[in-house]
């Protein structure tokens, strides 16, 4: 599949319906390229989920939109800015959490409030104290001390209670018990109570992206595979069970799109990204004596997607399977 | 903003009574009995603020300059520019605190009368007030150093290696003022260049003009102080610098040998008379008791406010009590006496008499008091020599009489004392005035003058003294190795002198005799490949300059720096006193540093063409490379940050990563290779989506 | 009667939409869900499954279309009259389409005839089947 050809539009998209929009950013560390070339516009008021293997590139992205590491080349914008020259009424208006939760050890959490209050000109104790509270969490601690899950707990806190418009998360449910992973989500969903504004997730965890994502976008080493809503994602990947009369064969042939290939018995079962018709003709011509499509959850569409392996196998096959 | 300081204030203030402890214990170990501290102690304070500076700096920035500990401290309403000044004026702050307090409170203690057997003066603090200053760049390189990314672990640290610069200026100016000029010059430079470092994460390309000027100009001086102390290095441990050196037995006769400076080894002797070897003198090796003693007589003052001998110069003779220490005081020109052990002033001589404390002090000494000093300390006194009268002082009988005074039309230039003869048994005082030489006996009595050939003002040092068989008199011009007022070609052009004199004083003989010098090597000449040019330009006009203000002083002052500069003799040919240039060396010098300038020169701007820079750039950066030689080179590695280099894909050359367009044939870059699992909607893709297609 | 609870589990192989739409049409058809109750705003069941808000805006917008619910001009969404939409024809033909997936699947796993009805009956039987079918509308 060909994505659209090549054009630069030189005005920027209109900031009231498009929060974020990255063009061309591209950034290499050494020789390395980390992100390479990546385009997209993430829509006000939506939940956008950033998806990606470990180092793919997420956290360079994300630093990358919000100024705080500079492009190789191309450009972002947030809020109708230009990323590189972010004015500080606009980041008072941006919540991030950063992967890992940093915070200043020696803090007490009490005084962490006053601490940031002092730079916001929104500050909502309330929501502050609220979420602080349902951690758990003791104000008088220090924030050193904390476990993993209240320091996210506390992050969480700070970056809602600037009520922000745009919430900018780097795994953020990395490091979560079940419980504090759910307590995170309800806080996102809470959060876009208001439909003007947005959520731009980067996760692992995929479950968190059916529930709550409307957009979905893939980032594979570096390069931008899938970038579109959740609706899209779900038409355009599709589970194919083909069944054989005995093993299916080991060569396959090309399959255009094919994400990830398992065998068992007599039967192949492979998820498909674009699926075209000569695929199951395909199938038969090999051998298979039908071919049917199963249903897929987002859940692991995405995880195809994102671990894709084409047409080899994890398993070191050997003749036969298990005896 | 205060928020942000506060932050900083709290996780730095627990670092702010290091230095003072680190004071205090200096300060117990050896326990300060002089207003200007002795050389190890002023090294250890220099020290201290140096490295507690830098650790400030550095420690500011590290834990929070990279990652996501960087989102978290910039990620915030507040511009970058003052978030950096929140902690700059933090650290800044703290700084002078943890450092102003134990200087403060030492200066105090120092300046309250009983606690040190000695006068003190608010300008003696002036020293240890430029080290602490001084600091501040050393602040500021800690920063550079914790938040620049480099590619070598060298040039990481060089900001450090430009703070030292700024010290070694701090050491060698003569005015305190003119310390505080560069240190103000230094920090300024750098903080500017820590200021835009910061608000760039370390990268150089997109920090704003000025703090690019800030940081080039500061890894600029790192790199020159590295250049020429590795020179000096290599000339040193390479070089076999000989200085011919003479002296003189008790018969008279003069002797010179070669010395070679690195392993000390001195001969064989030659007759400076005949220029034979001193076989005789050679096969005895030259037992002391061969050689006749002298003392040696105007010198010039090194002149320096780090110098304590601008403020006091300590004076004893044998009539001394154990526990009593006399100072000649500067500013009140009368000769103070402390109590070394209960630490109470005694009292004060002036030409008049005794006056004990309490009294009001009488007279003082009239004109400035003829001493010799050594780079930051006076020699101690024993005659007090005053340009109209000497004195002398008998400290347990508390009386100060006149030993001397010069003829009306005379003026003393400098009195020593004078011990020889066989067992050293004689003892004669020598004073030099304007016109002559005069010995007198211990108690006063003058026993013979002698004329003054050459003045004051010509460049010599005087040694003066007895030989025998027959018994007489001497004075010798010669040379000082250290001399201020003489560049290389003239000091190795003057002729020494030996003047005889009968016990009368009537001359006896005049012995010319020049010392030899040594040819320097040809291999000086492979300096000028490592050479900036700017760097030989600067030192060698530098030295000039500084050498025509001495003599244009009549020679009565030497300024540090002039010390400093005397060691560009390791790597510069023809800036050696000692060593005649053989034809053909500074002519081949100069054509090899201007050989490498230009090979720099021209590395410079391939290397700029080759990563895409403006003509414009290239250009500035070749001239650099011809003004820097090497260093200017090595600037422009370290400096930028080098961007990837990928194959183009129309046009097969190498190019640049951070342009849209290939600098040779104006293509895109080639778009990343699909595989057809893409899936893009109009929802959320971006116009500019651009894929390739799948072969 | 049982009190209604939609819950949704990701991972499965419907989309969360079609398990709130499902769900609701089964209430609404064993009768849990009786005509002119209110279901819960979109906001608050979006907070209460933490789900997102647009994916219980399309459930809900399907089930206005299939005229299971209605809504309400700032009153929220309720529970319709019973009525059906469609034809017997088309009711017929829905009915098949399902039927053939059903009898695929359980001759597939190897079932005969009988144990095939008795499955159903089972099933009817657990649902507490109280609704009468409507008679045929023009």
């Amino acid at each position: 599949m060909i994505a659209s050809e090549l054009s630069n539009p030189s005005e920027a998209a209109d900031p009231r319906t498009v929060v974020i929009e990255a063009r061309g950013l591209t950034r290499y560390f050494g020789n390395k390229c980390a992100v390479d070339s990546i385009s997209f516009q993430v829509p006000r008021g939506s939940v956008f989920a950033f998806i990606g293997r470990n180092g793919a590139g997420k956290t360079t992205t994300i630093r990358m939109i919000l100024g705080l590491l500079e492009p190789t080349r191309g450009s972002a914008r947030i809020l109708g800015q230009d990323s590189s020259a972010l004015q500080p009424a606009t980041r008072a208006r941006i919540g991030y959490m950063a992967e890992g939760h940093p915070v200043y050890g020696w803090m007490r959490v009490g005084q962490y409030a006053g601490f940031q209050r002092g730079f916001y000109p929104h500050w909502n104790q309330e929501i502050f104290g609220s979420v602080i509270d349902f951690f758990g969490i003791d104000p008088r601690t220090k924030a050193g001390h904390l476990s993993h899950g209240q320091r996210a707990g506390l992050h969480l806190a700070m970056t809602l209670a600037i009520e922000p418009e745009v919430l900018m998360l780097d795994d953020p449910a990395t490091g979560l018990d079940p419980a504090a992973r759910r307590s995170l989500l309800e806080a996102m969903i809470y959060f876009t109570r208001n439909r003007e504004r947005t959520i731009f997730f980067s996760t692992h965890l995929l479950d968190d992206v059916e529930r709550v994502a409307d957009h979905v976008a893939v980032l594979d080493y570096s390069v931008l595979r899938v970038c579109c809503s959740a609706d899209t994602f779900r038409e355009r990947v599709r589970r194919l069970v083909a069944r054989f009369p005995s093993e299916p064969p080991r060569k396959l042939p090309v399959i255009p799109g094919l994400l990830r290939v398992t065998r068992s018995e007599n039967e192949l079962c492979l998820v498909v990204a674009n699926l075209n018709g000569r695929t199951e003709r395909d199938l038969e011509e090999i051998g298979a004596l039908t071919v049917d499509e199963q249903p897929i959850s987002l859940e692991d569409a995405l995880i195809a997607h994102v671990g894709r392996q084409g047409d080899k196998s994890f398993f070191l096959d050997t003749a036969g399977g298990t005896q | 903003m205060k928020a942000l300081m506060w932050k900083e204030l709290r996780e730095n203030v627990k670092w702010i009574s290091l230095p003072g402890l680190a004071i205090l214990l200096v300060v117990l170990i050896d326990k300060p009995e002089l207003p200007m501290f002795a050389a190890t102690d002023t090294y250890f304070f220099c020290a201290i603020a140096a490295v507690f500076g830098a650790a400030l700096g550095f420690v500011q920035i590290f834990f929070e300059g990279h990652g996501d500990k960087r989102s978290l401290l910039l990620h915030r309403p507040l511009s970058p520019l003052r978030i950096f000044l929140a902690k700059a004026l933090v650290g800044v702050g703290l700084y002078l605190l943890a450092l102003g307090i134990p200087f403060l409170c030492l200066e105090t203690w120092l300046a309250t009368p009983g606690n040190m057997p000695a006068p003190f003066h608010w300008k003696t603090s002036l020293p240890w007030l430029a080290d602490i200053l001084s600091g501040l760049a050393y602040y500021f390189a800690g920063m550079l150093v914790a938040q620049r990314e480099a590619h070598w672990l060298g040039s990481r640290s060089l900001p450090l290696a430009a703070a030292i610069f700024c010290s070694c200026l701090v050491w060698g100016l003569t005015e305190f003022w003119q310390a505080l000029a560069a240190i103000a010059l230094f920090a300024s430079f750098m903080s500017l260049a820590a200021w835009s470092s910061f608000i760039s994460g370390g990268a150089y390309d997109r920090q704003p003009r000025i703090g690019r000027v800030g940081l080039v100009t500061t890894l600029l001086a790192g790199l020159l102080l590295v250049s020429m102390l590795v020179k000096q290095l290599i000339g040193v441990g390479f070089g076999s610098e000989v200085i011919y050196v003479c002296d003189l037995t008790r018969q008279g006769r003069v002797l010179m040998a070669p010395c070679r400076e690195n392993d000390g080894k001195i001969g064989p002797w030659l007759d400076a008379r005949t220029g034979q070897e001193a076989t005789d003198i050679n096969a005895s090796l030259r037992e002391s008791r061969l050689m006749a003693t002298w003392t040696e007589m105007e010198t010039p003052l090194y002149e320096s406010y780090r110098n304590s001998g601008r403020f006091y110069v300590l004076c004893a003779n044998d009539s001394k009590p154990g526990r009593e220490r006399w100072f000649y005081d500067q500013e009140q020109h009368r000769l103070h006496g402390y109590h070394k052990v209960y630490n109470h002033f005694l009292g004060s001589f002036g030409p008049t008499g005794f006056t004990p404390a309490g009294e009001q002090l009488g007279e003082s000494f009239q004109g400035d008091l003829c001493h010799r000093r050594t780079r930051w300390f006076a020699f101690d006194r024993d005659l007090l020599a005053f340009p109209r009268a000497v004195y002398r002082v008998d400290y347990s009988k508390r009386t100060i009489d006149l030993f001397f005074a010069p003829a009306a039309e005379e003026t003393v230039a400098y009195s020593e004392w004078w011990k020889g003869g066989l067992d050293d048994n004689k003892k004669l005082a020598v004073i030099s005035t304007d016109r002559s030489f005069h010995f007198l006996t211990e108690t006063g009595e003058p026993v013979v003058t002698v004329p003054r050939a050459y003045g004051t003002k010509h460049g010599y040092v005087i040694g003066v003294g007895m030989l025998e068989s027959p018994a007489r008199y001497f004075v010798w011009y010669r040379t000082w190795p250290f001399e201020p007022s003489l560049g290389p070609e003239e000091y190795r052009s003057k002729v020494f002198h030996l003047y005889e004199y009968d016990l009368a004083g009537k001359e006896l003989a005049d012995l010319d005799h020049q010392p030899r010098s040594a040819e320097a090597s040809y291999a000086k000449a492979l300096f000028g490949l490592a050479t900036p040019m700017t760097e030989a330009a600067t030192l060698v006009g530098l030295s000039e300059s500084l050498r025509s203000q001495v003599r244009s002083e009549g020679r009565a002052h030497k300024p540090v720096l002039l010390d400093y500069l005397f060691s560009i003799r390791h790597y510069i040919p023809g800036t050696s006193r000692y060593e005649q240039n053989p034809t053909g060396l500074l002519p081949g010098y100069i054509a090899l540093l201007l050989l490498a300038a230009a090979a720099c020169a021209l590395a410079c701007f391939m290397v700029g063409h080759r990563f895409a820079y403006s003509p414009a750039r290239c250009t500035g950066w070749a001239l650099a490379g011809a003004l820097f030689g090497w260093v200017g080179l090595v600037l422009m590695l370290v400096v930028h940050d080098w961007p990837a280099l990928i194959v183009c894909p129309k046009c097969r050359k190498p190019r640049v990563v951070t342009r849209d367009f290939c600098e040779h044939c104006g293509a895109q870059h080639a778009a990343p290779v699909a595989d057809s699992t893409e899936i893009f909607d109009s929802a959320a893709a971006a116009p500019g989506v651009a894929l390739a297609t799948t072969p | 009667m049982p009190a209604f609870h939609i819950h949704v589990t990701t991972g499965a192989g419907t989309p969360i939409y079609r398990q709130i739409v499902d769900q609701v049409r089964l209430a609404v058809a064993t009768g849990t869900l009786s005509p002119g109750e209110a279901l819960p705003s979109v906001r608050s069941l979006a907070e209460q499954l933490v789900i997102n808000f647009n994916t219980v805006s399309k459930a809900y917008a399907e089930l206005v279309r299939e005229g299971v619910l209605e809504s309400l001009q700032g009153k929220g969404f309720f529970v319709a009259q019973k009525r059906q939409i469609y034809s017997r024809g088309e009711r017929l033909r829905r009915l098949r389409h399902a039927l053939d997936s059903f009898i695929h699947e359980a001759v597939f796993l190897d079932f005969s005839a009988e144990e095939i009805r008795k499955a159903v009956d089972e099933k009817l039987a657990e649902l507490d089947w109280q609704t009468k079918p409507l008679g045929e509308q023009t």
